[in-house]
């Protein structure tokens, strides 16, 4: 209950911006709720959320459905992170969702119905099949009890959110939800953007490329010169390149979050190869590449790494020297 | 007759010991490699292909498909028990596959994938034995402006129907072409954008460009993937079989996704993942059991794994008698016979038919090998499944720097794979599907010399490839899928631009 007593003794503004994120987007009730405090346990607070929620009149309420994100939107990294999270729990965040496309048309004759997004609480579902199942059933329903449903379904979000608040624990839970605050997503500027950094990039490229091939020689219709292809290529890629930023100007942000410590590791590991495979030979090379590559998994100990990376370099020495009779030295200056 | 004398002809090639032993190999390792989640049949070919320069070319051309449909079939396992696609075709696999494993039936589903996929293998065999010798003999009469139109139809059709924005997949094709412009032009011998760079005098090797752009930026993105891990369903040995009546259900969905995969393996640009996924489509409306689609029907796994089996062989029909590769793993073919000094054509049938037999007859013995590995062999996989990632991928490193250094014993092979390993993840990232590039960039060096030769021949008058028939035909096809694509694309603008003003979000 640290999280708890935390909240209730925080001042004001802390208070409010711990409460914001249990509560998707919607900031006046996320302060009538922190008026309620003290709270004496978590259901008393999940219980003046559910207060708060029911003392919405109909325009409010509507406002506040609409605030909703989709399931699995088009931008999921437009969602509060929150709601990013619940999301990926199912994989909907990603672009390659197998329920993408049927969401899609649910989410539009959902929409089209009752005027606001299907709203639902998926920690309360096992798996996206019954989601759907729900889904499907509710779309049949009134628009009344939708109404009443959506109110039903947040407090069950917010609920739920109180529950991993509660249960990540203390020093955690109230950092996650101050960086929640401050910003949705840390790589939005990058992600935002794809569209026109993209093309951009190949816009340099292909001016690059028409300039190239000009210097090559373009040569005449009859007989092409080195730098006719570089330079119709060039030119084709840069028309290409500046509709990209036009039409994609935003693009559909990134596919993934990206790996960046991952990839670190791998593009290291090419390098340390290719500094020691001739200096050091074949297996040194190959066991220090196990080595920085296994770098980021912080659940290996030193001694599987080291075991590992001798394995697979005594197990190259015999695949590729022995056996396959390649032109490698296994060590060098040894 | 003719086919069936041939046949025999590629079944003594292939069943020599040699020929039959790099059939296991490829078959073997491909669908290792397959079974690890995130790493698809790409991967796997480029990394086998520096293996491949060692034998002669019809075994190295036997092993290469051995491990591409021994990939794609190694993908459904992954799909099946962990729901984590293995190949992007096995997506589909995975929409009942996963629930046929929760419901306690992962046994059997893989038993019927194992099925499917052979009698998706076979379908697609005879359709290739029996069409690609009419099409090579059509192919002789191409002149140089019809290879360049048909190259160019080739292009824009895997570049359109890619996954994500067509606008994005075209400029990834034409990066591609230009990527392939880069060492010394083989008609002047001048150098191209080398920048001094002795090593780049002989252009970027295709291994170098798909170990990067498949093996480096696969293996980045599934490193996450495989940390956050995912439960794997264990098998119940004992309900391994289908039912009779179950065995009679799949019978129908497999012929018609067998025939289905073998129609879009054979056209240029669709590949595994649109056969699987309209058969699936299809199999949805006139399935008996299509209600219950999407929560587990045996139907349901066999129809998409046949039609990925079965396109997975008539894939080589256009990269063979054409030498236009319909996909990303046939573009890896082409270069591979290239480097063995094969250039893939119409005349290859005439040339080298024992070649082109081999391989024929080579999917039967593969696809009755890959039925042997998974159906009694089924555990070494699912045990494959339980090793932690974190042992498997330093290991995965090792061997693409092994392979990419073997090309020349080089290290600047590895620098070069660094960058494009780490500008194909960016380009990932950002939704730039590296599948044109890599085809545009096989196709490249091609596509420039029939446009040389098309402009001697016609003496500087563009206006030669709307003359000839065969040409101004593919040509308008291409106009007509480039206006179908622009069309679509601005309609999606238009749409995502009218929900944008909506408060939805």
């Amino acid at each position: 209950m640290n999280t708890l007593s935390k909240l209730n003794d925080a001042d004001d503004d802390l208070a409010l911006s711990m409460i914001l994120p249990l509560i998707e987007r919607a900031p006046i009730v996320a302060k009538r709720v922190s008026e309620h405090r003290p709270f004496a346990d978590d259901k008393a607070l999940c219980d003046a959320i559910l207060h708060e929620l029911r003392k919405l009149n109909e325009e409010e309420s509507l406002a506040l459905f609409r605030a909703h994100p989709e399931l699995a939107p088009n931008q999921p990294h437009l969602m509060t992170e929150a709601s990013q999270q619940e999301q990926a729990r199912h994989g909907l965040t990603s672009q390659d969702s197998q329920y993408r496309e049927k969401l899609s048309s649910l989410n539009d004759q959902y929409q089209e119905k009752f005027g606001f997004p299907f709203i639902v609480a998926l920690a309360c579902h096992e798996d996206m099949g019954s989601v759907i199942q729900s889904f499907e059933m509710r779309l049949a329903d009134s628009r009344e009890a939708e109404v009443q449903r959506a109110i039903e379904q947040i407090h069950a979000v917010s609920s739920a959110r109180v529950q991993t608040l509660s249960s990540v624990g203390n020093t955690n839970a109230e950092s996650k939800t101050m960086h929640s605050v401050k910003s949705n997503h840390p790589t939005s500027s990058l992600a935002v953007w794809s569209g026109v950094i993209g093309g951009g990039v190949l816009f340099i490229i292909s001016v690059v490329f028409v300039i190239g091939g000009i210097e090559l020689g373009l040569g005449s219709p009859f007989r092409l010169g080195t730098g006719a292809f570089p330079f119709i290529t060039g030119l084709i890629l840069g028309a290409l390149s500046l509709a990209i930023c036009f039409y994609e100007l935003r693009g559909d942000g990134l596919s993934s979050t990206p790996d960046w410590i991952g990839s670190a590791a791998i593009c290291a590991a090419l390098a340390v190869f290719a500094l020691t495979a001739e200096r050091l030979g074949l297996v040194p090379a190959a066991f220090l590449t196990v080595f920085v590559a296994s770098l980021p998994e912080r659940n290996l100990s030193l001694v599987s790494k080291t075991v590992l990376g001798s394995c697979v370099g005594i197990a190259c020495w015999i695949l590729f020297i022995e056996l396959l009779n390649l032109p490698f030295k296994p060590f060098v200056g040894f | 007759m003719d086919i069936l004398a041939n046949f025999a002809q590629g079944l003594s090639i292939v069943l020599q010991p040699e020929n039959l032993m790099y059939c296991f190999i490829g078959v073997f390792l491909g669908t290792f490699i397959g079974v690890l989640p995130g790493i698809g049949s790409l991967a796997a070919i480029a990394m086998i292909l520096p293996l491949s320069f060692y034998l002669d070319p019809t075994s190295a051309l036997v092993m290469i498909a051995g491990v591409y449909y021994g990939a794609e079939y190694g993908g459904s396992i992954a799909s099946i028990l962990m729901n984590i696609p293995g190949t992007p075709a096995a997506s589909i696999t995975c929409i009942d596959g996963y629930p046929l494993a929760k419901k306690g039936r992962a046994g059997v589903a893989l038993f019927s994938t194992a099925m499917a996929s052979f009698g998706g293998g076979i379908i697609g065999m005879l359709v290739m034995a029996a069409l690609a010798p009419s099409l090579a003999q059509l192919a002789l009469s191409f002149g140089p402006p019809d290879y360049f139109a048909v190259i160019l139809l080739g292009l824009v059709a895997a570049s359109a129907v890619s996954n994500g924005s067509a606008l994005k997949g075209i400029a990834m094709v034409v990066l591609g072409l230009m990527l392939g412009t880069i060492g010394i032009d083989l008609t002047t011998g001048d150098q191209r954008f080398t920048m001094g760079i002795p090593e780049l005098r002989d252009g970027v090797h295709i291994v170098i460009v798909a170990m990067g752009l498949f093996g480096v930026s696969e293996l980045i993105a599934s490193i996450r993937d495989n940390r956050e891990g995912s439960t794997t369903q264990s098998i119940d040995y004992n309900d391994f079989y289908p039912s009779k009546a179950e065995w009679k259900s799949l019978l129908s969905p497999i012929l018609r996704g067998g025939s289905i995969g073998s129609f879009f393996g054979a056209l240029p640009g669709t590949g595994q993942t649109i056969a699987a996924a309209i058969a699936y489509a299809v199999e949805k409306r006139i399935s008996p059991q299509k209600k219950k689609f999407g929560t587990g029907v045996l139907p349901a796994v066999a129809v998409p794994e046949a039609a990925n089996n079965s396109a997975t062989q008539t894939a080589f029909i256009p990269t063979l008698t054409l030498g236009v590769p319909g996909s990303p793993p046939m573009a890896l073919v082409i270069g591979a016979l290239m480097i063995h000094g094969i250039t893939p054509g119409p005349r290859l049938l005439t040339e080298a038919p024992d070649m082109f037999w081999g391989l024929v007859a080579s999917f039967l013995i593969g696809n009755i090998m890959l039925l042997i590995l998974n159906i009694p062999l089924i555990g070494i996989w699912t045990r494959l499944l339980k090793i932690p990632y974190k042992y498997m991928y330093p290991t995965i490193m090792v061997l693409i720097c092994m392979g990419v250094y073997s090309l020349n014993n080089n290290v600047f092979d590895i620098w070069l794979t660094l960058v494009i390993g780490a500008i194909g993840y960016v380009m990932r990232l950002y939704r730039f599907e590296p599948a044109p590039l890599l085809i545009g960039f096989v196709l490249g060096p091609l596509m420039e010399e029939h446009l040389r030769r098309s402009m001697l021949l016609a003496r500087g008058d563009a206006m030669v490839f709307l003359e000839r028939p065969i040409s101004a035909t593919l040509i308008a096809i291409t106009v007509g899928i480039l206006a179908f694509t622009v069309y679509k694309s601005i309609s999606n603008y238009r749409h995502v631009r009218t929900s944008k003003t909506q408060p939805t979000k």
